[in-house]
């Protein structure tokens, strides 16, 4: 076997890489949107405030010297950057998360106005002719050509029941641009520009219905799990649809799966899954047990964190729909420092994951690990449970409480201004789920609820 | 009252070479404040680092290019999102490390049959040493497929030439922590082309 020296790998990892061209820094400046310098008394989303510009670190005028100015002007700062922020990842449905360093602004300002229920998969034909077009420009053509004559006439509104954990028929994401951007195909330049990678992010934001927030860029995501950081971030957020009515509904719907979960799993992480109520998505539910973080040391953060890693070839894409996590045994431990290093607390959340492709029952998704660093400081260990297409039941067959905690998520993900279909869908399926047989008291309640915050 | 953009061709290249010397956080408020000069010579300051880090990750310089033009198409869009906790090169570089995995995890659509009968394999970086320059793919390949939390210290660190400190205060960890991750990345880069070259 070959030694390799830490150096020798270090040297190979600073490789000189090659200097780009003055043209491509032509591109970008040419690039660069006009409609970046706004007002500077305006911020990012429009709000007139008073005084200076509340950029935090990168715009403040010199003149702000004083320390007094400079405490108040902090102060004011963090508690917009604060809320602006839980906003900007309530909007791309992951309150948890830390920071997103990149949201998709410009993905969900774009996003489509039309039902997903009523996206129809390219015809064979279609799918072919597009495949075989010569250039990337052709192909943004050519599928242009078939998303307007696809949206033309409005096509019927897809069955809600499909086969457990299957994928759309035909390149369903590439059908989809122009069916639900009501058939105003963007132009072939200002999607493609000659790549094919360009339209892809359109392609992949117009899968999901105007309900839903853009995507976010598949990844291992670590979630914090303090349960005033979900407080805090709920209070801040501000969904068109939400009431505080739904999100007590909510929490009780996520309470009662994390009962479920801390009752009937034994390991530390529970999942459960059905399939969604369209085709090629899926409802995962995972609940673990995490212990808080002081044994470590540090008493701002959390040692316990859910990772959930999943396969890109067969997960296009996933996001958080809700969230829940509480404490365990806070009342009976005793107070101060000791209590909370043994504290623990039960999260559960909500995912809802875009498949590639059919699934075979065994198939590997993914993990879900749950990551501890409380045991001492730097040192992780983790623990992991695979995913597989068999943890996900047929929608029409799955329990009554899953079912209604993902359409509850989904209706308070629901925009103000979310196409009636959409709605109407929903309520539709919401009554099918209330008048079933196997809907217990509690649940119909629930339910109820439900359709009374969507008829609003 | 929304300040005009001053047209990028009455900027005198004096004035260009003035402004050049200015710090990021200068730039970035003269930016806020409408001169889209600013935005050209952060363009011009930090580009070359994107696309070398870019290059590093992807081997082809093609799709090198392209993704330092999203990369910086998304910056503008989220550039209100930037909130100084890191140095704006810094937070660039977290910009094109999330665009690059978007780039290499979105599945292929459209393959050309001509495409198809090419093996996609990088393209090895610039290295004087052609063992080296074998070495480099095998490199790529292994530190592209280290942990989410390593990959991303490796390539920043190496290939982003950010600084650990910026590295540390981006992850909102200590540097301590950080250096650790870097640590036990190359023990496991070790393993694995040691693993590979026997």
């Amino acid at each position: 076997m070959t030694r390799i020296s830490r150096r020798r790998i270090e040297h190979g990892l600073r490789l000189p890489a090659p200097a780009p061209g003055a043209e491509l820094g032509r591109r970008i400046k040419d690039q660069i949107p006009d409609d970046l310098f706004g007002a500077p008394e305006e911020t990012s989303r429009g709000d007139r405030i008073s005084g200076p510009p509340p950029a935090t670190g990168a715009g403040q005028p010199r003149t702000w010297g004083r320390p007094a100015v400079w405490a108040v002007a902090a102060s004011v700062v963090v508690a917009l950057g604060a809320g602006w922020l839980a906003t900007r990842m309530f909007e791309t449905a992951d309150p948890l998360s830390p920071a997103p360093i990149v949201a998709a602004p410009a993905e969900s300002e774009s996003a489509p106005a039309a039902a997903v229920d009523q996206l129809a998969p390219l015809e064979v034909g279609e799918t072919e002719s597009v495949a075989q077009a010569s250039s990337s420009r052709e192909r943004s053509e050519r599928r242009a050509a078939v998303i307007a004559k696809q949206s033309t006439p409005p096509r019927e509104s897809s069955p809600a029941r499909e086969p457990a954990v299957a994928a759309p028929a035909a390149r369903p994401d590439s059908a989809v641009a122009g069916a639900a951007t009501g058939g105003a195909a963007p132009a072939p330049d200002e999607t493609d520009g000659g790549r094919g990678a360009a339209f892809d992010d359109r392609e992949r934001l117009d899968l999901a219905p105007a309900s839903l927030p853009a995507e976010r860029p598949m990844a291992r995501q670590t979630q914090s799990l303090d349960p005033g950081q979900v407080a805090a971030k709920r209070a801040l957020a501000k969904p068109a649809r939400d009431s505080a009515r739904l999100e007590r509904v909510m929490d009780d719907l996520l309470e009662t799966a994390a009962d479920r979960a801390g009752s009937e799993s034994t390991s530390a992480i529970s999942i459960d899954g059905t399939s969604g109520r369209t085709a090629g998505r899926l409802v995962l539910l995972v609940s673990a047990t995490v212990r808080d973080g002081l044994a470590s040391g540090n008493a701002e953060r959390l040692a316990g964190a859910i990772e959930l890693e999943l396969d890109p070839t067969l997960v296009k894409a996933y996001r958080l729909l809700a969230s829940h996590a509480r404490d365990l045994g806070a009342d009976t431990a005793p107070t101060g420092v000791a209590a909370r290093a043994a504290a623990t607390r039960r999260v559960t959340a909500l995912y809802e994951l875009e498949i590639a492709g059919d699934l075979d029952r065994n198939t590997g998704l993914g993990t879900v690990r749950l990551r501890d660093n409380g045991k001492a400081k730097d040192v992780e260990e983790s623990t992991g449970r695979g995913i597989v297409a068999a943890d996900f039941a047929h929608w029409a067959t799955t329990t009554v409480s899953l079912r209604l905690t993902a359409l509850g998520a989904e209706i308070a993900l629901l925009p103000g201004d979310a196409p009636p279909e959409v709605v109407a869908s929903l309520r539709a399926e919401l009554e099918r789920l209330r008048a079933g047989a196997d809907v217990d008291e509690v649940s119909a309640r629930r339910a109820d609820e439900l359709l009374d915050v969507l008829s609003r | 009252m929304a300040t005009a953009p001053a047209p990028a061709s009455e900027l005198t290249e004096a004035s260009r070479r003035g402004r050049r010397g200015r710090d990021e956080t200068e730039l970035l408020a003269d930016l806020r404040r409408g001169d889209r000069l600013a935005a050209e010579i952060l363009v011009e300051l930090t580009y070359p680092l994107i696309y070398r880090s870019l290059f590093r990750m992807c081997g082809d310089g093609d799709a090198a290019s392209d993704l330092t033009q999203d990369t910086f198409a998304r910056a503008w869009r989220a550039l209100d999102q930037f909130d100084g906790r890191s140095r704006f090169s810094t937070w660039l570089y977290r910009i094109a490390y999330t665009t690059f995995l978007n780039h290499v995890r979105r599945p292929q659509r459209f393959v050309q049959l001509d495409d198809a009968a090419v093996p996609a394999e990088p393209v090895a970086p610039l290295a004087v040493d052609p063992l080296l320059a074998l070495d480099a793919v095998r490199l790529r390949r292994a530190v592209l497929a280290l942990p989410e939390e390593l990959r991303f210290a490796v390539t920043a660190h190496f290939w982003g030439e950010v600084p650990v400190r910026e590295i540390a205060r981006q992850e909102g960890l200590s540097s301590v922590a950080i250096r650790k991750r870097l640590r036990r990345a190359v023990t496991r880069l070790r393993g694995e082309l040691e693993e590979g070259g026997s």
